[in-house]
């Protein structure tokens, strides 16, 4: 535990600690007018134009689909936990992971962590006032409402139970309700490209002077980067979907093989957007984890621009390697090869993160708070399914491995031990900043704790299950599975009871939290220089835009309970008179 | 005249009446704050997050220039169809180009061209704050765009009398799997009839023909009852000094006028195509009826010894999806120029501010790109 | 149009592009070129018209679409302003053109590929039901 504080602090008094900073009461520095209280009654939030607001909504509809898309994975769990028929029939277990596939990747990955919170912090880390375009940015959030509502319809209209890829012929043949699904997807997809469409404006044109492209926050980065493939792949998507919707309606056949269309062509459009979107999934939680890692371990990020600029490599290798998912599909040799070998080009700039986050921990002062807890099991979790990934790229083990167990295990360690723990380090570390509620970070950290268990106990299984020939998407197992299934449903309960301690820390400090200081954790970027919660303009004085990693340059202050930065041109201290303790 | 002149001359704003008339309109109504109302020296004129007008628009011609990224890749994926399939059999589309006509096709660019230009010469009198210009090559954008459809539903009404449409409409599905035993439009027997009485192709078309004109008939009454409703409807807000209203009806009149004359157009410029072979001359003054009529020559000689191949409908499903995703573009471009009309009119643009209409042409000129390419695409490569 | 004295076409002052035209903001096209790019533009598709009455083979593809990207890219350059603008804008465009060179390129190159087994089944599935 350290903490740099000037030497012209008391020396009387104990050095603080990270904990008691964290518990402060009532700091003086608090603002009255806040986002929050800024304007009343419910008005007031649904026609609003503040990002920050739009964020809180965002993030209040993410969680919901959250929690539905979750319900629906307890239940394919506990179908599984006997061969055959436990608690319902093979049709309805169809429904049941398409709708979880479905409501997870379209309602809540994609929009959580650039919707939910690059909304909220994007503007303020960036010293922006908003977004360039705040009506786009209501309106992109009122679309996600919409294709909520075409979901929800779906659920009601015979569901669906094609899979979440809606591959043809089945999608076009199936009786479950495919067309209301797809045009839900086509909604969300556009409110998928303004987000994106409004972060790239954002970053181009209302950066403040000073703030250099080399001096934005490396979460930035990752915004960028993702809104790149947000805007340039996802209207593939939609054009896919549209089509899917014509031909099922109409049979144009270009998708259906009755028509003479070709059905792994339509695998070919839906992976160019889909693969960039695990990317869309990914990237923004490789951000939150530079900010996490270089904040709580006190020290510089290493490699800044390396990881700057392979954050926005994967963007651009993601677009070129679509093709592994379709290895066993009856794409061509020539083909797989290609892809296959692109594939393993796109591991190399996700490994730099990975070394570059070890590097920024190493010899720095690690302080395990909540966020830094969820930090870490990233990149645990993140390792491993980055690992599996290689097995899957590679074309002789695909063929083994493609649609069992194994590519389950695979990609759920990366879109939940990945995307999930990282969109939960990141509103654990800003949930300080945008509810100004201090939560308990005692429970934050078993939270945390036992979701990283119970997240293995869950998934690891999976993997044994899947190099021992167990197919994805069965109802149905041999009975020799059947304990490595029970492993992964405890596994699964004990997940959600997991999220649900986290929910629980969070809706507490809602009601009872301490009031939370500008900078509870002592980091550097923009968005800790305004009071929590923010006012409703971001910053009542223009910001002082400098390195946002110079973690050296941030010290205790004992007066507001606050870390705050060292101004060059005042007396508070230079970096030389801070020190260690 | 650099992109980055500084100021305009002085000099240049006493010239012209326009401007100098909104802003005198700006001041007499005491409008200071309101949103449509932009002195260019109040620093409350910009939305609040931005620091200038520079500001806003180049963020807004960013923004539309993503937008059209995304455009952009939206139609790719028709063209990778298209691509793949034209790869895939070429026979298929060597064959079907015979059923759509070059001369409409042609005029039909023609006119998006055209409209190209009125919309880029609106942005020049938008940036020079001149309101009646600006509004009148609005009128002319909007008046190409419906003759575009006009022209457009004469040919899918043709190709509907026809029976000339996408796969699933009219073919028997080749493998189980699709939920529809049978076509979605049962035509297989008028097709079949048709075949069996010995009636060539020519005969057919001609008989098409006949109907579409019947059909198209109907829909240019239509037009011209609306536009007449309308035009009174304008002249009423005229009276009634409801400007806004006035231009928005006006938009509608010049839309369905535009239809009206596409549609009849081409159905003048068809039964030339098909009627007097001698009279080479087309009302809309293209200069390509030689070519025109070789095409349609070549067209009889052949079509009553080739057997069509298999897997026309899909050059049709491609055709519609194509054509029809355009056209769609097109009307949501329709319902953006008659909003931009009304605000033109009203006098909201002035020289630091006419962001909304370039960033609308930019729009245009993206649809007009993707026609320059479907044109030779579907109409002439053969 | 224009409220004030036109000058000619031919005005030394706009061929070299100091004419009265002025924005505070934004580069303004001159009359002369606007008017000059759509007569290009309606040549150009005149000539397409004109080289589709040959019978070009391979060629013909080639031919239309390069004309019509010239004609696309008279339209970008001018009517769509790219060539005063902020380069970014071009950035963005060719940046998508590039990835839809991309996509079109691999589905085609993998199509390509799997037509003949797609073709020998079919052939199969024919003879099968004509032996039946």
């Amino acid at each position: 535990m350290a903490v740099e504080t000037p030497t012209d602090y008391a020396a009387g008094e104990a050095a603080p600690s990270p904990e008691r900073a964290a518990v402060p009461a009532g700091p003086p520095g608090y603002a009255e007018d806040n986002y929050l209280n800024h304007t009343k009654g419910l008005m007031s939030w649904l026609v609003t134009l503040d990002h920050k607001r739009i964020g809180m909504m965002y993030l209040v509809g993410v969680m919901s689909a959250f929690l539905l898309g979750g319900i629906f994975a307890l239940l394919v769990r506990a179908e599984l936990w006997t061969p055959g028929e436990t608690i319902v029939t093979a049709e309805t277990y169809n429904r049941f992971f398409t709708l979880h596939g479905a409501i997870m990747v379209f309602l809540f990955i994609i929009p959580s962590v650039p919707a939910a919170l690059g909304n909220f912090v994007l503007p303020v880390m960036l010293g922006a006032k908003d977004v360039a375009f705040p009506r786009m940015n209501l309106a992109s959030f009122y679309l996600w409402c919409g294709g909520a509502i075409f979901f929800l319809i779906t659920l009601f209209r015979g569901s669906l139970d094609t899979g979440w890829t809606f591959y043809v012929p089945y999608s076009t043949s199936t009786e479950t309700a495919v067309v209301t699904a797809l045009t839900g997807v086509f909604i969300l997809g556009f409110s998928s490209i303004f987000t994106g469409l409004n972060f790239i404006v954002t970053v181009h044109t209302m950066r403040p002077p000073g703030m250099e492209w080399f001096k934005m926050p490396l979460f930035l980065w990752a915004i960028y980067a993702t809104s790149i493939i947000q805007v340039l792949a996802t209207p593939v998507l939609a054009v896919t979907l549209l089509l899917l919707a014509v031909e099922r309606t109409t049979g144009i056949g270009v998708f259906d093989p009755a028509y003479g269309g070709d059905p792994v062509l339509f695998q070919h459009f839906f992976w160019f957007y889909s693969h960039p979107a695990v990317y869309i999934m990914i990237l923004p939680g490789f951000g939150i984890i530079s900010e996490l890692i270089s904040t709580f371990s006190r020290k510089h990020i290493f490699g800044y621009r390396f990881i700057a600029y392979s954050s926005i490599a994967i963007a651009l290798f993601g677009f070129l390697v679509w093709g592994h998912h379709m290895f066993t599909s009856g794409m061509s040799t020539v083909a797989a090869f290609v892809f296959s070998l692109l594939t393993f080009s796109v591991s190399i700039p996700s490994a730099i993160k990975v070394f570059n986050w070890l590097a920024t921990m190493y010899k720095g002062n690690i302080w395990l708070a909540t966020p830094m807890c969820y930090a870490l099991s990233f990149i645990f979790l993140f390792t491993i399914g980055g690992l599996t990934g290689l097995h899957l790229g590679a074309l002789a083990t695909d063929i083994h491995l493609h649609d069992s167990y194994f590519v389950v295990s695979h990609f759920h360690y990366v879109m939940v031990g990945g995307s999930l723990v990282a969109f939960l380090g990141g509103l654990f570390y800003w949930w300080p900043k945008m509810t100004g509620k201090m939560y308990n970070d005692f429970w934050g950290k078993i939270s945390a704790l036992i979701v990283f268990l119970a997240f293995n106990l869950t998934f690891f299984p999976q993997f044994i299950l899947g190099t021992k020939g167990m197919p994805r998407r069965y109802y149905n197992y041999v009975p020799e599975f059947q304990f490595w299934h029970q492993v992964s449903t405890v596994g699964a309960f004990m997940l959600g009871g997991g999220l649900l301690v986290a929910a629980v820390v969070l809706v507490h400090s809602l009601l009872r939290g301490k009031k939370a200081p500008a900078n509870p954790w002592g980091a550097a970027t923009l968005e800790w220089q305004c009071s929590s919660p923010p006012p409703h303009n971001n910053f009542d004085h223009p910001p002082t835009v400098g390195d946002p990693y110079a973690l050296n340059r941030v010290v205790y202050d004992p007066d507001t309970r606050s870390y705050r930065q060292i101004d060059e041109f005042s007396n508070g201290g230079t970096p030389q008179q801070t020190a260690k303790v | 005249m650099s992109a980055a002149a500084p100021a305009p001359p002085t000099g240049e704003s006493g010239l012209d009446p326009d401007r100098s008339h909104h802003s005198e309109h700006g001041d007499a109504d005491g409008h200071g704050e309101h949103a449509h109302v932009h002195d260019p020296h109040s620093p409350h004129g910009h939305a609040h997050h931005f620091e200038s007008w520079r500001q806003q628009f180049d963020a807004g011609k960013l923004g539309m220039w993503l937008f059209l990224a995304q455009e952009v890749l939206f139609f790719s994926g028709l063209f990778c169809l298209y691509a793949v399939y034209r790869s895939l059999h070429p026979e298929v589309w060597e064959y079907a180009d015979r059923f759509l006509s070059v001369p409409h096709g042609a005029f039909n660019t023609a006119v998006l061209l055209f409209s190209s230009l009125t919309m880029a010469w609106g942005v020049r009198c938008a940036m020079l704050g001149q309101r009646i210009g600006l509004t009148g090559c609005i009128a002319a954008t909007l008046f190409c765009a419906a003759l575009f459809l006009g022209v457009k539903s004469f040919e899918y009404t043709e190709k509907a009398h026809l029976h000339i449409l996408w796969a699933g409409a009219t073919e028997e599905p080749v493998m189980g799997g699709t939920r529809y035993d049978t076509p979605l439009v049962d035509v297989t027997d008028q097709v079949a009839e048709a075949e069996a009485s010995s009636l060539t192709f020519a005969e057919r078309e001609s008989a098409a023909l006949e109907a579409t004109d019947v059909t198209l008939g109907k829909i240019s009454v239509g037009c011209a009852i609306v536009a007449l409703v309308l035009m009174v409807g304008a002249g009423l807000c005229w009276k009634l000094k409801a400007n806004g209203w006035m231009v928005g009806l006006a938009a509608g009149v010049l839309c369905a006028i535009g239809m009206l004359v596409g549609a009849e157009g081409s159905m003048l410029l068809a039964h030339e195509m098909h009627g007097d072979h001698a009279g080479g001359e087309h009302h809309d003054g293209e200069a390509h009826d030689g070519h025109v009529e070789t095409a349609h020559e070549m067209l009889e000689a052949e079509s009553d010894v080739e057997i069509p191949p298999d897997g026309i409908g899909q050059f049709f499903s491609i055709y519609y999806v194509m054509t029809g995703l355009h056209a769609v573009h097109i009307l949501a471009g329709m319902v953006v120029l008659t909003w931009l009309m009304i605000r033109a009119y009203r006098g909201d643009f002035t020289p630091d501010y006419f962001g909304p209409v370039d960033f609308v042409g930019l729009y245009w000129h993206l649809v007009d790109l993707v026609w320059i390419y479907l044109f030779p695409l579907l109409y002439l490569i053969g | 149009m224009a409220s004030h004295a036109e000058p000619s076409p031919l005005d030394p002052h706009l061929v070299t592009g100091h004419g009265h035209d002025h924005n505070p903001i934004a580069h303004v096209m001159p009359k002369w070129m606007l008017i000059a790019v759509f007569s290009a533009l309606l040549a150009l598709t005149a000539a397409t018209v004109y080289f589709a009455s040959f019978e070009l083979g391979n060629y013909e593809v080639l031919v239309a679409m390069s004309i019509a990207t010239v004609k696309a890219v008279l339209v970008a350059t001018f009517f769509m302003h790219l060539k005063y603008d902020n380069p970014l804008n071009a950035a963005i465009l060719l940046f998508s053109l590039i990835f839809v060179g991309l996509f079109i390129g691999l589905s085609i190159l993998d199509t390509q590929s799997y037509r003949g087994d797609v073709d020998e089944w079919r052939a199969n599935q024919a003879s099968e039901a004509a032996g039946d």
